[in-house]
């Protein structure tokens, strides 16, 4: 009789589970959080440093179905926030995972660039350690960007579209939180909402630029001034997210 | 030899696909005990050497999955399901052997974990359906703050200085506690006295009818409701708050509220001593009647023939009070939560003296008419009230509730006036009266009502009755001198003793039925019958010599009634529900008959009327947090009895009703448009409003004021009477810097029509405000340590009577304040400030301006802050005042009374706080 009571509840859990959902289609947003002062090393004087602010928040919406996603930023959300921006403030990424294809948008100083390539392939690790993001049970897993720049993301087993923030991707569960130290930056999910999304209220990337690949784009900015000094390589760093 | 290596790699790729050198791992995934595939769970391979990400996949409806891997070795495969633990796996594969790992078991986290937290993350607002939802947590108060504090801190939601609750720009009538009636006639005493930190959502609605819920078609009827949900933690143990005070002259203030819980049962219990205008004297008690279990009849027709006679000692909010007030509340729940039992009982013994003078303009077609009256008041009254509701459940189909209300007042009071009326000339007449009356009433009242679903969704019976009795017994003294000076010099003397008693018996029985016509689609029909029965006496014997009274009563000023009232209602209604979209059409047709029986003169009057009430709803959910409704109300209302037949009555020999045989039913229609908006991540939030009133054949008055200044009136009917008003409001946070900015404005307009001295006179009474808030606030961590809030407000009156020339119309404006501000050593200062200044009328000389201003400091003590000792100087200027001014139709009345005045008062206010500790949880084999 005993084990029967204590059955019961697990039955009633069970019968709940097997039906649980999965978020296939929503919206994400996110917050960037990046450590102004650090980003730029000996160019800027300490005094001018310690006048900055130290973190700068922006937010991110991701609009996400099991076909697309596109990621901007969350305009309405976002401060002005004077003089001192960050990188990669408006960065814009339209992500299509049947056709495993990615269109970026990118303004790296007076040259927008809008980005045609094939979904990067990433190696990522996956590590044992598990965190809570948004309500969400996330995994850890690592991988590495030009060469040696280390990229921590947490995706979300419930979440099944292998996408996240910027261009990251390709892990078993959305990305709700990045992180890429060197460039003292993290990206977390503030809210998961689940919805119905068409295809057609996910928005491809807007806007003129110079159309490119990932390549190309490296290729210019790497043969310019933008590269120079310790922040040049920051910069190449910020734009291969 | 490099182009060879390529190629051989090239070739070595193309054998892999070409060749399928492919190895499959395959298996199910279900549940370990119902053996039910778990579609949708996650499959990731890994590989074991570097613990790279090789491949992952889902589960196919029936829990099959197969991952192809390429190489031979050892890969670690992760199963994942919500709520199930990981299932962590290694695979060898051997070169050329597939591995079919067959059905996978996946075990709940409930069988691993003794223990199972659920963690709701919610946002600070939500609109859910009808209903906004605050979660209290993320708006900050002060540590040991109440709920009126946190209240303050809602968008939307407005408090005044007497505690009255303003919510998307409507009034509030009730609060309830975790969905009970918790001394809910009286709000304040909820608000004021439940600490912040208990209450875990704050919800705002409109309380349907009892009908409406249970048949779920809209009648219209709705009170605008807050709800307090406490938090579960808190409902363990006990919790509640002592509070001891002495002040200068005389001042004290008591209070002790303790709420305790176990399991479902949850006992409450207040006392509240003191003269210092303290909670207990909510604004609802002095128009609600009874106890928290209200039971409520629409269109009561039971109201005694006297009730309007007798001053019933509730208090109107002048004077000083000095008060004695306790109770208890009991609720619990028994069998699964198939019975239901909540009970109040409520004691208060309140004892008034106010002291006052009302100026009151009258503007005539020629000439303009001032009255001044100043009047002494005391006032007692004794109350005990009681009621009890019991639910249950016998089925998943059926609800059975009975309700229980009783009330016991007793009342004593007596008044002293003198008036005097001037006209260009001077004195026209002067008046002094003195009253005094000893009132002793008893109510009962019980209902039952039956709800019963079926099978098929939607259809219900729904059945309500309810049987009161009620019962005024009083007597009292009228001693009345008036002096008229114009023409003739004229004196007039009245000296009265008075009995009175009135008995009636109620009964009240409705029933509906709902059948859904389709599955978005619903109807209902209903009738009910309301029936009273009522005797009523007046009895005036005049003073023959010294202590002695006639023994014969005062032919006029006496009358006996008896009369009897019926009304029948039928009602029909048809409801639409969609997904955003909810719209209801109705009507009500009622049919009454009077009866009345004019014992002493041996008359008899019947009269019946035919009324109708179309009303129709459409509720619109545009988006998630923004919602618009339409509402529409058409209502005819006979005249009372009072207006028809009045009863010679002489407490005022200045103002004389004369009755009106003739009069007709009035139609009023009204309309009702609310749009509310909010937004949760940006911390905004806007709520527009309009409401209308047009009254076909209104009600209105004819008065004659006679050169001795009587005011002689009857009620005609009149058209072209509206009123409207339009109001709106938006909030904005800004959430880093913990300021939040407010605006709300309210425009009325009110057009009606009169007689005066024969002339028609239309009058328009327009009045715009404007009201701004600012607030913002200092945290250290997850503490706030000071906070500020500016409140100014603006409001112009427009006043025009088309036959005057005189004008009167004025300003007003105020500002309130208050913040707060923590110092070390645990002390705390916090100030508020009232000030309101109007602009003073040529005609009333007095300075009307207000200034408010009190104070405290506090220190707090003891593990966790529980004790704190305050100390209050309230009026700290000396320059507070009761003030009222109001301006209708051809008369402004400014009223002006005593109110408390500078005192400095010593608190020690204990919070406590005690939970059992948790009993250990006995762990599952």
């Amino acid at each position: 009789m005993r084990r029967l009571i204590f059955l019961l509840p697990l039955l009633l859990f069970v019968a709940h589970n097997a039906t649980a959902q999965f978020v296939t289609s929503g919206a994400i947003s996110y917050e960037r959080k990046v450590n102004l002062p650090r980003q730029y090393d000996d160019e800027v004087p300490e005094w001018m440093k310690r006048n900055m602010p130290k973190v700068q928040a922006t937010s991110f919406a991701l609009a996400f179905t099991e076909a697309k996603s596109s990621y901007m930023p969350d305009k309405e959300n976002n401060q002005a926030s004077g003089q001192w921006l960050a990188p990669g403030q408006d960065n814009s990424v339209y992500q299509d995972y049947r056709g495993k294809t990615i269109t970026a948008s990118k303004q790296v100083y007076e040259q927008r660039f809008i980005i045609r390539d094939s979904a990067r392939r990433l190696t990522w690790r996956i590590l044992k350690e598990e965190r809570t993001i948004a309500g969400y049970q996330c995994r850890k897993a690592v991988t590495r960007i030009c060469d040696s720049v280390y990229v921590v993301a947490f995706y979300a087993y419930d979440i099944p579209v292998s996408g996240g923030p910027e261009q990251f991707g390709g892990l078993p569960g959305m990305i709700l939180e990045l992180a890429v130290p060197r460039l003292y930056a993290t990206w977390v999910a503030t809210k998961v909402e689940s919805k119905a999304l068409g295809d057609g209220d996910i928005k491809p990337v807007s806007g003129k630029g110079k159309t490119v690949n990932r390549t190309q784009m490296m290729r210019e900015i790497s043969g310019s001034a933008a590269a120079k000094g310790k922040m040049g390589i920051k910069a190449l760093w910020w734009n291969s997210l | 030899m490099r182009t060879c290596l390529l190629l051989f790699i090239l070739f070595l790729g193309i054998h892999w696909h070409v060749a399928a050198q492919r190895h499959t791992i395959s298996g199910y995934v279900d549940d370990t005990l119902s053996h039910i595939p778990l579609q949708g769970a996650l499959i990731t391979v890994i590989k074991a050497s570097d613990t790279t990400l090789y491949d992952f996949t889902r589960a196919r409806a029936d829990g099959s999955f197969s991952v192809d891997v390429d190489t031979s070795g050892t890969y670690i495969l992760e199963l994942y399901f919500p709520s199930y633990a990981l299932y962590r796996t290694s695979v060898k594969i051997e070169k050329g052997k597939d591995a079919a790992l067959g059905h996978i078991p996946l075990v709940t986290k409930a069988h691993l974990l003794e223990e199972f937290v659920f963690r709701k993350k919610q946002s600070a607002i939500r609109l859910n359906g009808d209903t906004t939802e605050f979660a209290a947590d993320s708006f900050k108060v002060q540590e040991g703050a109440s709920v009126e504090e946190l209240l303050k801190k809602l968008p939307g939601i407005q408090i005044d200085q007497n505690g009255n609750i303003t919510a998307q720009g409507e009034v509030v009538q009730k609060v309830l506690v975790d969905g009970e009636e918790f001394f809910s006639d009286d709000p304040a005493l909820v608000t004021q006295t439940l600490r912040a930190k208990t209450v875990e959502t704050v919800q705002v609605y409109d309380k349907k009818s009892d009908a409406a819920l249970q048949t779920g078609i809209e009648d219209g009827q709705r009170e605008k409701t807050i709800n307090l949900k406490l938090k579960e933690n808190m409902k363990k143990g006990a919790f509640g708050r002592a509070q001891a005070s002495g002040g200068t002259d005389g001042y004290y203030d008591e209070q002790l509220m303790v709420n305790a819980f176990k399991g479902k049962r949850q006992l409450s219990l207040f006392g509240i001593m003191g003269n210092n205008g303290t909670t207990g004297l909510g604004w609802a008690d002095r128009n609600k009647y009874g106890s928290s279990n209200l039971i409520y009849v629409p269109n009561d027709i039971s109201s005694g023939y006297f009730d309007e006679l007798f001053s019933d000692g509730q208090y109107s909010g002048e004077g000083i009070p000095t008060v004695k007030t306790g109770g208890a509340h009991y609720a619990n729940k028994w069998n699964e939560d198939k019975e239901h039992l909540t009970g109040n009982y409520r004691y208060s013994d309140q004892n008034t003296v106010a002291e006052g003078n009302t100026n009151t303009q009258y503007l005539l077609p020629d000439s303009v008419l001032y009255t001044n009256q100043h009047r002494n008041s005391n006032n007692n009254t004794e109350r005990h009230a009681a009621d009890a509701r019991f639910d249950i459940n016998p089925d998943t189909f059926s609800t059975i509730g009975v309700t229980l209300n009783y009330d016991l007042t007793h009342n004593i009071n007596s008044s002293s006036f003198y008036s005097e009326t001037r006209n260009g000339d001077g004195l026209i007449n002067n008046s002094t009266r003195h009253t005094s009356n000893d009132i002793d009433s008893r109510q009962f009242k019980a209902a039952l009502n039956y709800n019963r679903k079926f099978a098929k969704k939607g259809r219900s019976v729904y059945f309500y009755g309810v049987f009161g009795q009620k019962t005024i017994d009083g007597t009292g003294y009228l001693f009345a001198d008036n002096h008229f000076f114009t023409g003739q010099t004229r004196d007039d003397t009245t000296d009265q003793y008075k009995t009175s008693h009135s008995n009636v018996h109620s009964y009240y029985a409705r029933s509906a039925f709902t059948e859904p016509l389709s599955k978005k689609l619903y109807l209902n029909v209903g009738y009910s019958l309301n029936v009273a029965d009522n005797e009523a006496s007046l009895l005036s014997y005049n003073r023959r010599v010294g202590t002695e009274w006639s023994d014969v009563p005062d032919s006029v000023y006496s009358s006996s009634y008896r009369y009897a009232v019926a009304a029948h209602n039928g009602s029909l209604a048809l409801n639409l529900k969609l997904e955003k979209l909810s719209l209801t059409l109705g009507a009500n047709v009622f049919h009454t008959v009077f009866n009345q029986d004019d014992l002493f003169a041996g008359k008899s009057y019947k009269r019946s009327y035919q009324n109708y009430a179309p009303n129709a709803v459409m509720r619109w959910s545009l988006r998630k947090q923004t919602s618009l409704s339409l509402e529409y109300d058409g209502r005819t209302e006979q005249p009372t009895l009072q207006q028809i037949q009045p009863i010679r009555q002489n407490p005022d020999p200045l103002n004389i009703v004369v009755g009106n045989p003739d009069l007709k039913q009035s139609f009023t229609h009204q309309m009702n448009i609310r749009f509310s908006d909010y937004k949760t991540l940006k911390g905004r939030s806007l709520y527009v409003g309009s409401q209308m009133w047009l009254t076909q054949d209104a009600i209105s008055q004819t008065q004659t004021i006679d050169n001795e200044g009587r005011r002689l009136y009857q009620y005609i009917n009149v058209n072209g009477n509206y009123n409207a008003s339009l109001y709106a409001g938006a909030d904005w946070k800004l959430q880093k810097r913990g300021i939040r900015l407010s605006a709300s404005t309210n425009i009325r307009t009110a057009h009606d029509n009169n007689f005066v001295n024969g002339l028609r006179n239309e009058s328009n009474n327009n009045s715009y405000s404007l009201r701004l808030g600012f607030s913002k606030d200092w945290s250290k961590g997850d503490k706030q340590v000071a906070s500020l809030s500016i409140n100014p407000d603006y409001a112009y009156n427009d006043n025009h009577s088309s036959i005057s020339m005189y004008n009167s119309s004025y300003w007003s404006s105020g500002i309130s304040g208050s913040g707060y501000m923590t110092l070390p050593w645990k002390l705390q200062v916090n100030s508020t400030i009232q000030a309101s200044l109007r602009q003073r009328l040529p005609q009333f000389d007095k300075d009307i301006n207000v200034v408010l201003w009190n104070a405290w400091l506090s220190k707090k003590l003891l593990k966790g802050d529980v004790l704190e000792c305050r100390l209050t100087v309230y009026d700290i200027l000396d320059k507070n005042k009761g003030i009222t001014r109001t301006a209708e139709t051809n008369y402004i009345v400014e009223n002006s009374y005593n109110t408390l005045r500078r005192r400095a008062m010593l608190s020690v206010i204990y919070n406590f706080n005690y939970s059992p500790s948790t009993p250990t949880v006995k762990k599952a084999e």
